[in-house]
């Protein structure tokens, strides 16, 4: 094990796999030449070359397009967009096309295609480069859409991504470029399952389920309500939003008997509302409370700081809302 | 700005007009002229099914259009990919898809080669190298370009070809993948079947561009205008587009001449022309020209007949098999959701 | 009354379990929904959850022990209470309640029993004492389909729902089929669409991908002279003869020439003689000749099956769809061509003077002939004929058809001569590993074994040393027997050769 950077993860795993399958090729804006904006993509195009590191033009719909045809007959493509808001720009080819093609060929085709890239606020970004997208992808059947909070998930799970056959939504978080975290061994092999959540933090009064960035801002939380008030809460990292892991989170609200869902995408129609929905169909005897779902406040994210901080779903926001919950 | 013409050919100082060098044998030429023949009966059985109401949805047939088919299907190779639009039965037919298949796919019955849950718009099968028809205008453009991007990164000797309409010309898309796929050299054709009309609307009313091939001079792409609904001509210019683009030398854009005698799709009232326009159409239509030519190569009429006989036999046969067939199992509802 | 420990759906199809431990010894308190019992299946590992507080009191089945599904584990009550045979509380109107017949009871508030508002009811109308309910839902709560299951045939399927809506499956079955691409029809077979269960469906899911044995079941060839007492391979058949003729044309040049027959045996009471087939005899002499030529060294390969599974159900139906029947023995084949590529020696003939390299690679199929009341079969090696110019179709095809033609008795003599290699699949028949025995004049020939689950530890930390990053999981296996010719090979070169197959194997992408 050694400590390294949630990129530095990312960047390991997509040259481990390059090297292991040739299948697998890089194509979106600045990657290759530049490294990628955040240069999660550096030393990638003096090792692999201009065949297999394709920088484009500012053409998503172009080469989302190109992208999910070469993944048509059998390449592994993973497609860099710059910021996650930029898919709403190429949304057709990510879900009329990659999401339905298996199905609407009757499974004569599949699009082992993986689309990355960084999204959610905190750097002053403004509206439209600040978007969490995995509430709208969680509509989609077809397509999977994974979120990790840590270096080691990120390396695995970005792995199982470009190993499945389906189309993989892979979502970083701007503010989780930095962190650090173990990682095994650079030969060490090792894959994180798609659709397995992970038990973060135990605890006994509530079950906080959420993911990406928040994950981090929920230990916070966590720390301070137990040092402030005395309230334990487990902390649930989903790690994947489609497929989704009830079982952990039942499990774990089988243990707590409340359940608190957070996401930074809008609150309404989002994952939480999913998530309290199926905690109700599944397990409603579980719930000693009303379950409840904690999101992005329905307004457009500002640049100016406070008013950032008072709609993300971060640390204080979750606090208030665990106490809520707890009167 | 001048009106669409009724001959395709323009002869002009900007356009070049393939004229064919290579003549194909009086042989191909009977086996073209079965299987544009083939197609006909089955877009027009197609068509009957749906005044019958055995067709839910849209469906777009592309009686007129299949000369650009027969040529492509004459001058590629089986694994050359293509992809093309939701009006793209005449593309797979011309390759060889089984068109009992095929008409039990357009029902939505189990035997369609996607067992029913694609129908018209999505007409596929990957062993013939058809990679799909779209139902979003545009959107199987750069899955084209994307299929030449993966043959040239394995090193293959495969192309990819792309239909599309002069309507598609006008979505975004579409310039972005012109420019990549140039400015990479990618083995793609785009061949754009224009038939002047964009869904109901002529492209006069609404394009700022006189010359469709012209769309692609911008991106410094070789681009030229012929008449569509000769096979032969098609034949030549896509031969000679795939050779170049096998040579490593690029895209080449191809603009074919066509006409579209059927409405946009089943049930369109085609209040947008005129029945005098479509009657003098049907003087260059490609079945008519291909029949043509081979009177001019002393084909009989008793051979055309008779080849006209079998097709008729088998198109019949191919629609009592669909209409029979049983539709698909609930159970499949569920299934190819995702690739396990 | 004591409560029993029963059971819940353990899985379609599943008769018994393993006893793997019992948590709690006899005598000791328990909590309702604490785990007490592990059990195993052929599939699953399960914890069992105390159906209600108390003093674990009696234990029917031992760990190590197999119990019947629908078996009493054990019973839970007072201390000191008494186990019987009254015990039994299952269909029977529980004779707690106090109200009229006609109000619905609240039967099953006892004992802090977790259920559904939904199963309450049911067990109300029913008359089912929930204490005596297994129940599946999470934190051990005991649902709708538990009480149903509980006064159910023992199948343990929720009931089908009524007029129309037979076919239509639950919401969380239909959400599962969708994630894992389950085919539902396949999976309730007559049953219909709403009796499945969600644990119906991961279960497939879990078998799938385990993979199932090969079969290949063509109806070859039957033998000659086989069965009645004293009968001789004269009154035979005529097709075998070509078989076993060119049984021995396979065999090696120098094959001694059978002895001078024998004395005839003198039986003793109780014993018969079944007079050799021609085609017994020659397996018989070849067998032996090869053996006790043949310095034989088997090396043994676990390969992991899952790239060939997925890559198989990926093609199946493309292949299908080209008149071919996509088996497991054609991706065994071309893992063959590519370890003889690696290894040419492997695809030989030793003489005297040195070993023969052939560049022709004609793969043999060993098929195992029906056996006869005598437990007696016979054995042909039907061979695909330069099948390093077919890609998996054309192997695929040439196995077809080579199956085929057997089943017909269509044969020809030049289908089973000049062999190079030889496959002998004993999976099939349920091995999983043998010392495979040469068919002469070749070097080697490949034993694979059947395809089955097996738990295997991933290691993402320390190869050798335990660590945190193992973990221990069920992947799709098998065991290759590589039987070689000493003369030629060495276990270096030997295995070379496998490491070349396994390679091929397990890159198999979809």
């Amino acid at each position: 094990m050694r400590k390294t950077t949630y990129i530095q993860a990312i960047n390991e795993a997509m040259r481990d796999e390059m090297r292991r399958d040739e299948r697998v090729f890089l194509i979106g804006e600045d990657i290759g030449h530049y490294g990628g904006l955040f240069r999660v993509t550096r030393n990638m195009m003096e090792e692999f070359g201009e065949r297999r590191v394709i920088d484009t033009p500012i053409s998503e719909q172009g080469f989302m397009g190109m992208a999910v045809g070469a993944a048509m007959v059998g390449l592994r493509p993973i497609v860099e967009l710059m910021y996650m808001d930029f898919f709403l720009v190429c949304a057709d080819q990510i879900f009329n096309q990659a999401a339905k093609m298996h199905y609407m060929t009757g499974g004569l085709l599949h699009v082992p295609l993986v689309i990355r890239g960084q999204q959610g606020g905190g750097k002053r970004y403004g509206s439209q480069h600040s978007s969490s997208v995995e509430s709208t992808f969680a509509q989609f059947p077809g397509i999977k859409v994974v979120t990790p909070a840590t270096p080691y998930d990120a390396k695995g799970l970005l792995i199982s991504a470009i190993r499945d056959d389906n189309p993989v939504i892979f979502l970083e978080h701007k503010m989780l470029y930095f962190t650090r975290g173990d990682v095994p061994d650079a030969e060490e092999e090792y894959t994180v399952p798609i659709g397995k959540a992970d038990i973060r933090r135990e605890g006994t009064d509530l079950t906080l389920a959420t993911f990406s960035y928040n994950v981090l801002q929920a230990l916070e939380a966590a720390d301070e309500l137990k040092a402030e008030h005395g309230i334990d809460i487990e902390v649930v990292d989903l790690r994947s939003i489609t497929p989704l892991d009830m079982e952990t989170v039942l499990t774990s609200v089988a243990k707590t008997g409340r359940l608190l869902a957070v996401h930074e995408s809008q609150s309404n129609a989002g994952v939480g509302a999913e998530i309290v929905a199926r905690a109700y169909e599944e397990a409603p005897y579980l719930l000693k409370a009303p379950a409840r779902r904690l999101g992005m406040a329905p307004a457009s994210i500002p640049v100016s700081k406070p008013l950032e901080e008072e709609l993300l779903p971060w640390k204080k926001n979750i606090k208030a809302a665990v106490l809520e919950m707890l009167r | 700005m001048a009106e669409p013409s009724l001959k395709a050919s323009v002869p002009s100082a900007q356009a070049a007009v393939a004229e064919p060098t290579a003549v194909l044998a009086t042989e191909q030429l009977l086996s073209m002229y079965r299987m544009m023949f083939l197609i006909r009966r089955v877009e027009e059985s197609l068509l009957e099914l749906a005044e019958s109401g055995k067709i839910g949805g849209a469906m777009h047939t592309a009686i007129g259009h299949e000369g650009a088919a027969i040529g492509m299907a004459a001058a590629l190779h089986k694994d050359d990919y293509l992809t093309c639009t939701y009006r793209g039965h005449h593309h797979s037919l011309a390759r060889g898809m089984d068109p009992k298949r095929a008409i039990c796919e357009v029902l939505g019955k189990a035997p369609g080669f996607a067992k029913g849950k694609g129908g018209s718009m999505h007409f596929l099968d990957p062993s013939l190298g058809l990679m799909g028809a779209n139902g979003i205008v545009g959107a199987q453009v750069p899955h084209a370009a994307g299929m030449a991007l993966a043959a040239k990164i394995r090193g293959e000797e495969r192309i990819a070809i792309t239909f599309f309409g002069d309507g598609a010309l006008y979505q975004g898309l579409m310039h972005e993948t012109f420019n990549m796929a140039q400015k990479w050299k990618l083995p793609v054709i785009f061949y754009c079947e224009n038939n002047r009309y964009s869904e109901m609307t002529p492209i006069s009313r609404t394009s700022s561009v006189s010359e469709i091939f012209q769309f692609v001079r911008a991106y410094g792409m070789e681009s030229i205008q012929i008449d569509g609904n000769d096979v032969e001509v098609v034949y030549d210019a896509i031969s000679k587009a795939a050779a170049r683009a096998r040579a490593g030398e690029g895209p080449t854009f191809i603009e074919g001449i066509t006409y579209r005698l059927s409405g946009h799709m089943a049930g369109d009232l085609e209040t947008y022309r005129s029945a005098e326009e479509i009657e003098m159409q049907r003087a260059y239509e490609p079945l008519t020209q291909l029949r043509q030519k081979l009177l001019d190569r002393s084909v009989t009429e008793d051979d055309i007949n008779r080849i006209h006989a079998e097709v008729e036999e088998e198109v019949q046969a191919a629609v009592e098999y669909a209409v029979e067939a049983p539709w698909p199992d609930v159970a499949e509802a569920y299934t190819d959701v995702y690739k396990v | 009354m004591a409560t029993e420990i029963r059971l819940p759906d353990v899985g379609e199809g599943v008769a018994d379990v393993t006893i793997n431990r019992w948590r709690v010894n006899v005598g000791e308190a328990v909590t309702a929904g604490d785990v007490i019992l592990e059990v195993a299946t052929d599939k699953v590992d399960t914890e069992i959850q105390a159906p209600a507080s108390g003093v674990l009191l009696k234990v029917n089945f031992r760990a190590g022990e197999l119990a019947p599904v629908t078996a009493v584990m054990g019973h839970i009550g007072q201390a000191g209470e008494g186990v019987g045979a009254a015990a039994t509380v299952a269909a029977t109107p529980a004779p707690v309640t106090e109200s009229a017949p006609s109000a619905p009871a609240p039967v099953n508030e006892s004992a802090g029993v977790k259920a559904t508002p939904v199963a309450k009811r049911v067990a109300a109308d029913k008359g089912v004492d929930l204490a005596g309910v297994a129940g599946t839902g999470p934190g051990g709560q005991i649902t709708k389909q538990d009480v149903l299951a509980h006064s159910a045939a023992p199948s343990g399927a929720p009931a089908a729902l009524p007029g129309d809506l037979a076919d239509e499956p639950t919401l969380a079955v239909r959400r599962a089929a969708a994630d894992h691409n389950v085919n539902l029809r396949e999976l309730a077979g007559d049953r219909p669409l709403s009796t499945l269960t969600k644990h119906d469906v991961l279960s497939a899911v879990a078998s799938r991908a385990a993979g199932k044995p090969v079969r290949v079941d063509p109806e070859y060839l039957r033998g000659e002279g086989r069965g009645a007492r004293g009968e001789v391979a004269a009154t035979a058949p005529a097709p075998t003869p070509a078989l076993v003729q060119a049984a021995s044309v396979s065999a090696a040049p120098a094959a001694p020439k059978p002895a001078a027959a024998p004395a005839p045996a003198q039986l003793k009471p109780g014993e018969e003689l079944v007079k050799l087939s021609r085609m017994r005899a020659a397996v018989a002499r070849n067998t032996a000749q090869s053996l006790f030529t043949a310095p034989h060294v088997t090396t043994m390969w676990d390969v992991e099956m899952s790239a060939v599974l997925q890559h198989r159900a990926a093609h199946k139906k493309v292949f299908a769809a080209a008149g071919v029947n996509l088996t497991i023995t054609a991706y065994f084949v071309e893992a063959i061509i590519a370890g003889l590529k690696a290894v040419p020696a492997a695809n030989a003939t030793w003489t005297d003077d040195g070993v023969i390299i052939k560049r022709t690679y004609n793969i043999g199929m060993a098929t195992a002939l029906p056996m006869d009341q005598y437990g007696i079969g016979g054995l042909i090696v039907p061979v695909i004929k330069n099948a390093g110019d077919l890609n998996l179709l054309g192997l695929a095809r040439a196995v077809n058809e080579l199956a085929d033609r057997a089943r017909k008795n269509e044969l020809k003599p030049e289908d089973l001569a000049d062999g190079t290699f030889t496959l002998s699949n004993y999976g099939t028949s349920g091995s999983r590993f043998q010392t495979p025995i040469i068919v002469q004049p070749q070097v080697g020939i490949l034993g694979v074994g059947a395809v089955e689950k097996r738990a295997v530890i991933v290691s993402a930390g320390h190869p050798l040393e335990p660590n945190l990053g193992d973990a221990l999981v069920f992947k799709p296996m098998t065991t290759l027997g590589f039987s070689y010719d000493h003369r030629v090979l060495d276990g270096a070169t030997a295995d070379a050769f496998c490491a070349a197959v396994k390679k091929h194997l397990e890159g198999y992408a979809s």
